[in-house]
């Protein structure tokens, strides 16, 4: 699916003394299959952007256009609804929508919104709380008698139960540990390309937006400020220094050693990427 | 939705009104409200209005986004008119539709106790919309002293309102997350049946009230490591200071309340 963003612009509680414009006439896209991450400063209008492409949000003016559908100021609820089929949001802390009696019904309640039979939504929540790897003994279970990273896992099944096109993630990795953290982030990175999957990560981790995605966007007070493949904004100290962003550890930590006489080219991906490539180079 | 309400809502700013002694405020407000069920006849609704328009400008807020704010107290508004509308019978009959009259008394009575109504909500509104709530639990706490001698946890109580006063916004932002999440998720409470619709409001209601256990935990585990033991000796960081422009303020209502009074019939 492609999302196509123009000339959008979004204004909350307009006429009051609250008024506050979250995003200035933005243009932009988002084509299938790929990997995206947006960065930015708290409330430069990350979440407002990532509202608009599943009509929680209604731009106030310009249009989002989502493969054929099109999403404006008046567009009709049942439209919208059609579009969620489509895209999902797991938002930061999924854990907290948690709400049926067991797990597996908690799974099922996404699809079977989306018009989806009872039969299918169960073969599905069971499909993906097994890719999850969540404990099949949990199933019958509570999901508020599950720990914290156990209740994250379950609302993530929720939502890609849904089978949606384009997967939006709003901080998917607040407050796991690290272990849970790499686990999570690959698991994304696997569904990608299993199901071909667009998917918009929205973070403040630099290392993973440079480990995992292939393009990003920089966003400051509601402008989209740099666009651009991933290795060639995050490499750029400049850039990144202008909108107060670190770079990412390796890319430092690469910078640094070159500057010793070492060069590193291309810059690994990651930390483990990047000691695996020392060793050999040692050897 | 949720955002344009400003029932019990604070706005900081720094006009005369904002700067008053919230127990002052307090006081003004409820003898302002005496006065506004003395008004009988168009003078003195007129002179209510005229009133409480002066206040709005004293207190720099704009009447129309007050006025916006309010719309659910409208729905209120409509019923009452309606129920004298039909209900009052005095005066010229105006239409007789054989089950159903409309007398001139009834749109009269309508009238004013909508403007009653509204000027009800309009001077509260302004109360809260120009004291932070902490300063009005703070006066409130102060001006129920005297029940401490009836054994009345005070300030207990006082300290209840603030703390769920203080968790009135944060739970509006809990709620509008989780009916983000849940829509993303196709629940559909906007359209369809009035039972799917109240079927639909579950998955937002149990997830809010866990979370809202959890901050009371949270926040009960806070205060207890913070050694708050109740109210016993306790001082306060932010002094109430009475000033001249509170006395004045008080006078200023009465003397409008003998002049209502004059010009009641």
């Amino acid at each position: 699916m492609n999302i196509l963003i123009e000339d959008v612009s979004v204004t909350y509680q307009p006429k009051t003394p609250f008024q506050y414009n979250a995003l200035k006439n933005i243009t932009t896209e988002f084509k299938s299959g790929q990997f995206y991450g947006i960065v930015g400063q708290t409330g430069s209008g990350k979440s407002t952007l990532v509202q608009l492409l599943n009509g929680l949000i209604l731009p106030t003016t310009g249009i989002v256009k989502i493969d054929d559908f099109e999403l404006k100021r008046k567009t009709k609820y049942k439209m919208i609804h059609e579009v969620r089929k489509h895209i999902g949001i797991v938002f930061q802390f999924p854990e907290h929508q948690l709400f049926e009696e067991t797990v597996l019904k908690d799974v099922m309640f996404g699809p079977m919104n989306m018009g989806v039979s009872e039969e299918k939504a169960k073969t599905r929540a069971l499909h993906y709380l097994k890719e999850l790897h969540v404990d099949p003994a949990l199933y019958e279970k509570s999901p508020f008698d599950l720990s914290g990273g156990q209740m994250r896992k379950v609302a993530l099944a929720g939502i890609l139960a849904m089978e949606p096109k384009v997967l939006i993630l709003d901080e998917p990795t607040a407050g796991l540990d690290p272990s849970s953290h790499r686990e999570t982030m690959d698991l994304f990175k696997r569904l990608r390309k299993e199901l071909n999957l667009t998917i918009i990560l929205v973070t403040h981790d630099m290392n993973d937006v440079f480990e995992y995605t292939d393009e990003v966007r920089i966003l400051e007070a509601g402008h989209i400020v740099e666009s651009g493949l991933t290795e060639e904004i995050l490499t750029n100290q400049a850039v990144l220094e202008r909108y107060s962003l670190n770079l990412p550890d390796v890319v430092r930590l690469s910078h640094d050693l070159e500057k010793k006489g070492h060069v590193i080219d291309p810059i690994p991906k990651s930390i483990d990427e990047f000691i695996v490539e020392w060793r050999l180079r040692d050897a | 939705m949720l955002s344009s309400m400003i029932l019990g809502r604070y706005i900081p700013g720094n006009s005369v009104v904002h700067r008053m002694d919230p127990r002052a405020k307090i006081i003004m407000t409820i003898l302002f409200m005496v006065v506004v069920f003395m008004a009988n006849n168009t003078v003195t609704y007129l002179s209510l209005i005229l009133f409480v328009l002066f206040i709005l400008v004293l207190a720099k807020l704009n009447p129309i986004f007050v006025v916006k704010g309010l719309k659910i107290v409208f729905v209120l508004l409509i019923f009452t008119f309606l129920m004298h509308l039909f209900l009052t019978k005095g005066g010229t009959v105006l239409i007789d539709a054989g089950w159903f009259t409309i007398e001139s008394e009834g749109i009269v009575k309508g009238v004013f106790i909508g403007i009653r109504l509204v000027m009800l909500v309009v001077i509260t509104t302004i109360m809260t919309l120009t004291t932070s709530p902490i300063s009005l639990t703070d006066a409130i706490e102060k001006m129920a002293h005297p029940l401490k001698k009836f054994k009345v946890p005070v300030h207990e109580i006082a300290m209840m309102m603030s703390i769920s006063l203080r968790f009135i916004p944060t739970l509006m932002d809990e709620t509008d997350k989780i009916i983000k999440a849940q829509s993303s998720r196709g629940s559909t409470f906007m359209t369809g049946k009035v039972k799917d619709r109240i079927k639909a409001l579950l998955p937002i209601i149990i997830p809010l009230f866990v979370s809202a256990f959890q901050r009371a935990e949270d926040m009960a585990i806070a205060m207890e490591v913070r050694g708050y033991t109740g109210g016993e000796g306790r001082t306060s960081f932010r002094v109430l200071k009475w000033t001249l422009k509170d006395t004045i303020g008080i006078i200023v209502v009465i003397l409008f309340g003998v002049l209502v009074w004059w010009l009641r019939t």
